[in-house]
């Protein structure tokens, strides 16, 4: 089986990104391990696009299945 | 010894071996020249930087002082190599480090695309579009459970960059794109890699399916084993009380009858004492053996007990031994109440000379020849 594996650098581009185009905000908080972070939170807006894309998602996954079962 | 160099890493102050800074030093410089283009770079080099200092802070863990070079090393490891921090714009050093990246399964991001009007809402439903590929890592990196659980792993379909830059291009913009026309697409680049994918599923559902199954029949058998256990137990306990039985009421019967014992009453029915103790062997031999073939064969069933070769065969020769002489015995009984059934005797009946008929009989003869 594949394994995804997601390293930690990619997150901040994308967090920036996402927070750029009004999906996410953020927090500051004191950390007992070092410099404080940044918590992000979505917005309204994310909620909403995250809502999209669950639809989006799940419309691709019908597909797929339909026609990964065709050519069976 | 080494030489140390003391420097604040996002405001905190470490001490680092001198190839230990160097390493961070150029690793820092390489991700901020991989994020060139990107508008936002500095806010993300200050929250890498952060986070290196997270990093570091866990890694010393209050038990050293100096951060080495495995330090940095396990930092860039958890981080990611500066590639990685790519946001897929096409560049020569994107398209390579894609590859290289494909071998270690990363999974590349990709530009959100800043469009307006139509051309931005086909973008969004398109699937192998930035939004997508963007909110589905998104998603995954940052939600909570609750909102990962429902599609916990990104198809590589809708991450086609991420084994070696298969449709790396964000979708081009002032082209309406339907959703027919983004299956199409997505099965285009992705199809084989979700066919693997569907069929491993399937391959492993097909094995669980199978081990389930076997799970089941396995419970099934101990069932049976364990009924089939039980039903041996209930013959044998009543085959037992009715040969205890037998024998208490034949002792009862001739109990304190000096002249009649059991195997008298026995002769009755059968010829001989011999002859009706064969039979009693016989016909007990003849249902024990079954019974105990049963229980041998309910705990093997049950308890995947192995009846050893030598016993079975003896327990079924000593049952054909006990069938024929029963058989025999009993053919031999058959024969003898037949015969007693067609015997016949003649009895001579004998006229008495002096009883009440005669006597009265002769009174009449006599007061009619008085009369006449």
């Amino acid at each position: 089986m594949r394994v995804s594996i997601v390293v930690e650098g990619t997150l901040y581009p994308l967090l920036s990104r996402l927070k750029d185009a009004g999906f996410l905000t953020y927090r500051w908080e004191e950390s007992r391990s070092g410099p404080p972070r940044k918590y992000y939170q979505l917005t309204a807006t994310g909620e909403a696009f995250l809502t999209e894309l669950d639809q989006t998602w799940d419309e691709l996954a019908q597909a797929v299945k339909k026609t990964t079962r065709k050519n069976r | 010894m080494k030489k140390t160099i003391n420097a604040n890493v996002s405001g905190t102050v470490f001490t680092f071996e001198e190839d230990a800074y160097e390493q961070l030093q150029a690793y820092l410089a390489s991700v901020r020249a991989q994020l060139e283009s990107n508008a936002g770079r500095d806010e993300i080099m200050a929250d890498v930087e952060s986070r290196v200092a997270e990093l570091i802070t866990e890694r010393l863990a209050g038990k050293r002082q100096v951060v080495a070079s495995t330090d940095v090393d396990q930092v860039i490891v958890v981080m990611g190599r500066p590639e990685d921090y790519g946001d897929g714009s096409g560049s020569s050093a994107s398209s390579s480090s894609s590859q290289s990246s494909g071998q270690r399964g990363y999974k590349r991001l990709f530009r959100i695309q800043r469009t307006n009007g139509w051309a931005a809402s086909s973008a969004v439903l398109r699937p192998t579009s930035a939004w997508t590929r963007c909110g589905c890592v998104f998603r995954r990196s940052c939600l909570p459970a609750r909102q990962r659980n429902a599609h916990p792993t990104i198809h590589p379909a809708l991450d086609p960059g991420a084994q070696g830059g298969i449709g790396c291009r964000p979708p081009a913009h002032g082209r309406r794109a339907s959703y027919r026309g983004q299956s199409k697409r997505a099965f285009e680049e992705g199809g084989k890699r979700v066919a693997d994918d569907v069929n491993d599923m399937n391959r492993r559902w097909n094995k669980e399916a199978k081990r389930r199954g076997n799970e089941a029949s396995n419970v099934l058998v101990k069932v049976i084993g364990f009924g089939i256990v039980l039903l041996g137990f209930s013959m044998l306990l009543g085959l037992v009380s009715s040969v205890a039985g037998g024998a208490f009421g034949l002792w009862q019967a001739t109990w304190g009858t000096d002249e009649m014992s059991a195997m008298d009453l026995a002769a009755l029915v059968f010829p001989s004492r011999e002859h009706a103790w064969w039979m009693l062997l016989g016909c007990l031999l003849i249902v024990l053996i079954p019974i105990v073939g049963i229980l041998l064969g309910g705990f093997r069933l049950l308890l995947d007990t192995i009846t050893p070769k030598w016993l079975s065969w003896s327990l079924a020769l000593l049952w054909f031994c006990a069938l024929v002489p029963t058989i025999i015995g009993g053919l031999a009984l058959a024969r003898e109440y037949q015969r007693d059934g067609e015997s016949t005797e003649s009895v001579a009946l004998e006229t008495p000379s002096d009883n009440v008929l005669t006597s009265m009989l002769s009174k009449r003869r006599r007061a009619k020849a008085n009369g006449a």
